[in-house]
């Protein structure tokens, strides 16, 4: 059976509106998935400003259609989607998910929800905590002082050796895919048919 | 020329230095022929340095570069990845050795469009594959009219066009970009949206032919 290892962050839009069609991916596929956390980058868009140079401008259109584009697809997709003006963190629960050892679709798929429907802040393990008691998963034996912060640090530096700097970043065997449009290549290597 | 605006009910941005735009040109081809009237091909010249750093190769090693490690991990897949596609479709794409000014290979999509639209394809067909395994130097305006005469495009009065009236098309088309929410290619524009990535294709067709069905979510053509 293929095995498919799936990096994703809370906070990451891309991540989020992914998880439907990855999920039918693997039922379809039938194929053993490990997820894994990547923390990435997020920043607020900055404001126009009167004089801006290339690349601030740059970012600012970028990020801002990138924005516009999300919102258009979470709305196909029929998801809730609000974009925090400064975005929240997600460390916290990124750290739990560093350190499950059950099935974590269901708490990933509620803490998707508790960022991008309620804007929660997935940074509180507080927050975290009552996600994984809503999912029924216990949560005692999950660390989120400095030794959940360091498994969740060599998580990411073992993914960015991988060469994953992004998510959803889907590694099927060495060859890495960025995106849920991505799916429809992965499905013919899980299938045999490239 | 307005950023935004055309006769065409479809705008494309390419530019011939960007490997997602190479990879994007048979399906957005494809899709213009299903949908039976031409798009308006636009060049939109890319100021890498701006927002991905720059880099300098020498027989394939980096000699210079102002990337940051995480920046290169995404520019390396970026190459990594148009690649594949790129083969499927039969193509080589190689990396290039530096940051090419692309300007004046641009400027022939705009002299193409101009002098015969029907041949467009086939500027293209002329300047991407060649370019993408090293063996076209698009600064040199000879190379370049030499690729619109392969292509069977008029050249006469092409190398003024790229120091008159098309170097100013070009560049004042340039500056509207980013006011216009355009930064990348290959970009779609259409009824005041604009779309980066070939991913959105199945979104655009989707619209472009009526809404029929429900509305697709982003995927890359295989």
């Amino acid at each position: 059976m293929k095995s498919l290892v799936i990096y994703i962050d809370f906070k990451s839009a891309a991540s989020y509106l992914a998880m439907e069609a990855t999920l039918k991916l693997i039922q379809s596929e039938k194929i053993d998935v490990v997820w894994k956390p990547y923390q990435v980058r997020v920043q607020a868009i900055a404001d126009k400003k009167e004089i801006e140079t290339v690349t601030e401008s740059h970012l600012r259109v970028r990020e801002t259609q990138r924005q516009q584009t999300h919102l258009k697809y979470a709305a196909i997709q029929g998801k809730p989607m609000v974009f925090q003006r400064e975005p929240q963190g997600s460390g916290a629960a990124l750290i739990a998910l560093a350190q499950l050892d059950c099935d974590p679709v269901e708490y990933i798929q509620a803490a998707f929800l508790a960022y991008w429907q309620d804007g929660l802040d997935l940074d509180d393990p507080a927050v975290v905590k009552a996600i994984l008691r809503q999912c029924g998963v216990e949560s005692s034996s999950i660390s989120f002082d400095q030794k959940g912060n360091d498994i969740l640090a060599t998580q990411q530096i073992e993914a960015e050796e991988q060469g994953v700097f992004d998510t959803p970043m889907y590694v099927v065997g060495s060859d890495r895919f960025l995106g849920r449009e991505q799916l429809p290549w992965m499905r013919a290597l899980l299938a045999n048919k490239l | 020329m307005k950023a935004l605006e055309s006769d065409s009910r479809l705008i494309v941005y390419v530019d011939i230095k960007s490997p997602y735009a190479f990879v994007a040109l048979e399906p957005t081809f494809a899709m213009e022929q299903r949908l039976g009237f031409q798009f308006d091909w636009r060049p939109l010249t890319l100021d890498i340095p701006s927002y991905a750093g720059s880099a300098r190769k020498e027989k394939g090693k980096v000699v210079e570069s102002n990337r940051s490690p995480k920046k290169w991990l995404g520019i390396k897949y970026a190459y990594m990845d148009a690649r594949r596609y790129a083969e499927r479709q039969g193509y080589k794409l190689y990396g290039t050795e530096k940051i090419w000014d692309s300007s004046l290979a641009n400027i022939g999509i705009l002299w193409a469009a101009r002098h015969d639209r029907d041949r467009l394809k086939e500027y293209f067909a002329a300047v991407y594959p060649l370019f993408w395994r090293r063996e076209l130097d698009i600064e040199d305006v000879a190379v370049v009219r030499q690729c619109l005469t392969s292509a069977g495009i008029v050249t006469e009065g092409f190398n003024d066009f790229c120091k008159t009236e098309g170097r100013a098309l070009h560049d004042q088309l340039q500056s509207q970009l980013h006011p216009s929410g355009i930064y990348g290619v290959p970009t779609y524009v259409f009824e005041n949206e604009v779309l980066f990535g070939r991913e959105h294709l199945p979104y655009v067709e989707w619209r472009l032919s009526g809404c029929i069905g429900a509305a697709p979510d982003i995927s890359n053509v295989l």
